[in-house]
């Protein structure tokens, strides 16, 4: 009775499994926790009431510059929240001039050779940067993204923050991996 | 057999079946990103309660993480002192060699919990009980998972009331610092730790500290009069750990050597014991080669060798037995060496979201001292010889374990599995274990049954007049926990859970020595709630535990209290300074005997408060200042050593300077 009642369960489960084949492919987590940590960012840092005016559109305007690493998540993920009391808009660009006075933006892993012109710009402006290439937090990006065994952590370029007019809550830099460089090298 | 082939032949089913037909799926969409915190976001996972990462959500068992930053603005100090602010934890710190930690109700000299550092047991092998105290580097240490309840399922023998599991940090990347603090008592530590990584493949660490304590002062009135004014008491730890990681390999060494008085082990006030010049001198070696490879999407294998070594050295003075007029005294050394070696290999296959199996193979072979060899002296003050080796025995143990995580439906999922032993000492062992998870949306509940064993040690047969009979303490567990988070900043949870202890040791005293005998029942029911809130400049937690612990006659289980509670908050004052104070209460419990200061047999409850202030905003320097007993509450924890209680620390205050070089790894 007993291995009766074992192949029955065997065999039940087996057919349980046969409903899998309905999954959807896989998709890589990762943009769109980036994405996320994008969006947690903005809870912990505040632009200076300057940026109104650096910023006239009355949206909170997020640009990527280069290779979009993204898809679409980051407009589907910022569509449905706002920041500091604004609107999200999130713009695709691919050359500096096209920067003008957006108020993060994501510097894609293409830029890296045009990185310390682009940086050149946002210094002094209430832009933050974020990156997510090895090496950007170091050459000044304010904060970059990484991969640690399949975690997504992040690096806080504090000398670039200090340089910067955002005021960065310190609970976001507790979490952080701190680097002290001057973005120099 | 027919056992195991049913099982090798279910998850060969389950595996052909579901790799001819499922894919991969990944149901992570936009709202639950939304609905994370940062922290969430961190993705803080954990390997122990299932032996490979997961989501904490997703984990078959309650799990606590004491995290990185948790330890760096609190201060914590000693192992206890970074779980005496989680629910469900109490404690019987005898200010000595040892400190004793009890989870979700029930005594233990430290053997009904496995204690694990990167997921090697470091458990001292001949008594099976871990050491608590200052031997760890917090400052290594990345996070501190702790699991409730049993889970003898895959860990095996000793994992009983729940485990805790030292993640320590990684080599990849560059940092390096160095910490030195002082304080009162004679506190003092020196740390450091280097971190490097010169190619993408490939890190190194390597780290040390000294840690030294007097702890308390415990001299005449101040200690029940259990000792004289000329006490002395210390815990002087010295600790190591390297860490290699080439590509898929990682290499690890631990080194943890404690030498402490024995004073507190023992009165002195009206006892034969001299209350200074003891020793006990232990070190715990591990070392561990791993071996990962995820050959295949769906695919990972992992394989872990490791060597243990856990020896009371020969050096150690247990007791000095005072000269009288009649009797010139003796001191008593004791010798005791232990060491271990295994071998796990552990196959995980993951086929979809909806499935995960693991299975593993563990064989390990143990040399246990049968018991201590002992020297004795001639006088109280000569030193007795160096006791020789004594008689080794050598255990062997085979196990295999395997798991199942089923998706049932999208928000409902089926956990099982079991764990075979195959062992010399204590025969086969089968243990099952069941549990249900639901999550929805920000609602996650579990429902688990488990179950769990912990085999009597060289130590227990032969500690004191020794019992060659004793059986396996056994239990069965049955618990219920939720989780909701309200909000991004607000998370709530509890746990009700029935525990069941059969064969449980306990101590049994006759006119001159004591034993261990399988005699009590434990029955705990309880529960466990916390609530976190966690905003831009402050965090905030507060958890209360109810445990009605009792045995077979209706009886409260001693030195269990049925309530505690913690409460604590961060507040970050600016960019770089934040406070930390946090509160413990530990209501009033039974001491084992009658406590002859007080004529009665009753432990206080006590509220303590500590706090700890850190400042970051000079170059690479960060400075704490921190209290402990802030108020200099005189409070107590029981004692099952002598008719007595032991008094806890007076407060204590600290200073520490660490200085970071290049990147501060935070």
């Amino acid at each position: 009775m007993k291995n009766k009642l074992k192949n029955i369960v065997f065999f039940i489960l087996i057919l349980q499994t046969l409903t899998l084949k309905n999954d959807l492919l896989a998709q890589s987590r990762e943009p769109l926790i980036k994405a996320g940590f994008i969006e947690k960012f903005t809870h912990f840092i505040q632009w200076p009431e300057a940026s109104e005016g650096f910023n006239t559109t009355n949206l909170f305007v997020i640009k990527v510059i280069g290779e979009n690493p993204f898809g679409s998540v980051l407009e589907e993920l910022f569509s449905s929240v706002k920041v500091q009391k604004q609107e999200v808009k999130v713009e695709y660009i691919s050359t500096i001039e096209e920067i003008g006075s957006c108020n993060i933006l994501f510097i894609s892993g293409s830029e890296k050779e045009n990185l310390s012109k682009i940086l050149e710009y946002t210094t002094g402006k209430p832009i933050l940067t974020i990156g997510d290439s090895n090496g950007f937090g170091s050459k000044g990006v304010e904060i970059n993204l990484f991969n640690e065994e399949n975690y997504i952590r992040y690096e806080v370029n504090k000398s670039a923050i200090e340089k910067s007019v955002l005021n960065i809550n310190s609970l976001l830099l507790s979490y952080a991996v701190i680097i002290e460089t001057n973005g120099q090298n | 057999m027919k056992k195991v082939l049913f099982y090798i032949f279910f998850l060969a089913g389950q595996i052909l079946a579901v790799n001819a037909f499922a894919q991969k799926t990944d149901t992570l969409g936009t709202e639950d990103i939304l609905n994370m915190t940062l922290t969430d976001l961190l993705n803080i996972q954990v390997v122990t309660a299932s032996k490979i990462q997961q989501p904490v959500n997703e984990v078959p068992a309650t799990v606590f993480i004491v995290t990185v930053e948790q330890i760096r603005n609190r201060g914590y100090f000693t192992l206890e002192e970074a779980l005496s602010d989680l629910p469900g934890f109490q404690f019987r710190n005898i200010n000595g060699f040892n400190s004793y930690i009890f989870m979700r109700g029930v005594p233990s000299q430290n053997n009904l919990i496995l204690l694990m550092i990167d997921g090697v047991q470091i458990n001292e092998l001949n008594s099976g009980g871990f050491y608590a105290g200052g031997q760890f580097i917090m400052s290594d240490i990345k996070q501190i998972e702790v699991v409730y309840g049993p889970a003898s399922a895959l860990y095996g023998t000793n994992a009983v009331s729940g485990i805790i599991n030292i993640i320590t940090k990684r080599p990849d990347q560059k940092h390096s610092h160095i910490s030195i603090q002082g304080g009162n008592f004679n506190t003092g530590m020196i740390d450091f730790n280097v971190k490097n990584n010169p190619s993408e493949n490939i890190g190194y660490s390597f780290s040390g500290q000294y840690k030294t304590s007097e702890k308390a002062n415990l001299k005449g009135a101040r200690g029940d009069f259990n000792w004289t004014n000329d006490m002395e008491n210390f815990e002087n730890d010295l600790s190591f750990s390297a860490r290699l990681k080439i590509k898929k390999l990682d290499a690890g060494v631990d080194y943890q050597e404690k030498r402490a008085s024995m004073t507190t082990n023992f009165k002195s006030v009206d006892d034969i014991y001299l209350d200074k010049n003891s020793l006990w001198d232990i070190y715990f070696l591990n070392a561990y080669l791993k071996y990962l490879n995820e050959f295949h999407k769906n695919w990972s294998f992992k394989s872990t060798g490791y060597f243990r070594d856990a020896t009371v050295k020969s050096n150690t003075i247990n007791a000095i037995v005072k000269a009288s007029d009649s009797d010139p005294g003796m001191q008593i050394g004791y010798y005791r060496p232990n060491q271990l070696a295994g071998i796990e290999n552990q196959l995980n296959f993951s086929p979809s979201e909806k499935l995960l199996i693991i299975a593993g193979l563990i064989g390990e072979t143990e040399w246990l001292s049968e018991g201590f060899s002992e020297t004795y002296s001639n006088s109280q003050a000569e030193s007795p010889a160096v006791p020789s080796k004594p008689k080794i025995l050598n255990n062997n143990l085979f196990s295999y374990y395997s798991h199942i995580k089923y998706s049932l439906i999208k928000e409902l999922s089926f956990s099982g599995g079991i764990r075979h032993d195959f062992s010399s000492y204590y025969g086969q062992v089968f243990i099952p274990r069941v549990g249900l998870i639901f999550q929805k949306n920000n609602f996650i509940a579990k429902v688990l049954y488990n179950t769990a064993f912990r085999s009597p040690r060289p130590w227990d047969y032969t500690y004191g007049t020794g019992n060659e009979n004793l059986e396996p303490e056994k239990m069965k567990s049955w618990e219920l926990s939720v989780s909701y988070k309200i909000n991004e900043k607000i998370n709530i949870s509890g746990a009700v859970y029935y525990n069941m202890i059969s064969n449980k040791l306990t101590k049994q005293t006759n006119q001159e020595f004591d034993r261990w005998i399988n005699e009590n029942e434990v029955n705990t029911a309880g529960f466990e709630l916390n609530a976190d809130y966690i905003a831009n400049n402050l965090t905030f937690y507060i958890n209360y535990t109810f445990n009605d612990s009792y045995d077979q006659h209706e009886n409260l289980i001693p030195e269990i209290s049925r309530h505690c509670a913690n409460t604590g908050a961060t507040y970050s004052l600016s960019k770089n300074m934040n406070l930390n104070l946090r509160a413990n209460y530990l209501g009033d419990r039974n001491n084992p005997t009658i406590i002859p200061a007080t004529g009665d047999d009753k432990i206080d409850d006590a509220l303590v408060f500590h706090g700890c202030l850190t400042y970051s905003g000079i170059n690479n320097f960060t400075f704490q200042l921190k209290a402990n007993n802030i108020l200099n509450t005189e409070y107590y924890h029981p004692s099952n050593r002598f008719e007595g209680r032991y008094r806890q620390p007076q407060r204590i205050v600290s200073l520490k300077a660490t200085y970071n070089f290049g990147l501060k790894n935070n």
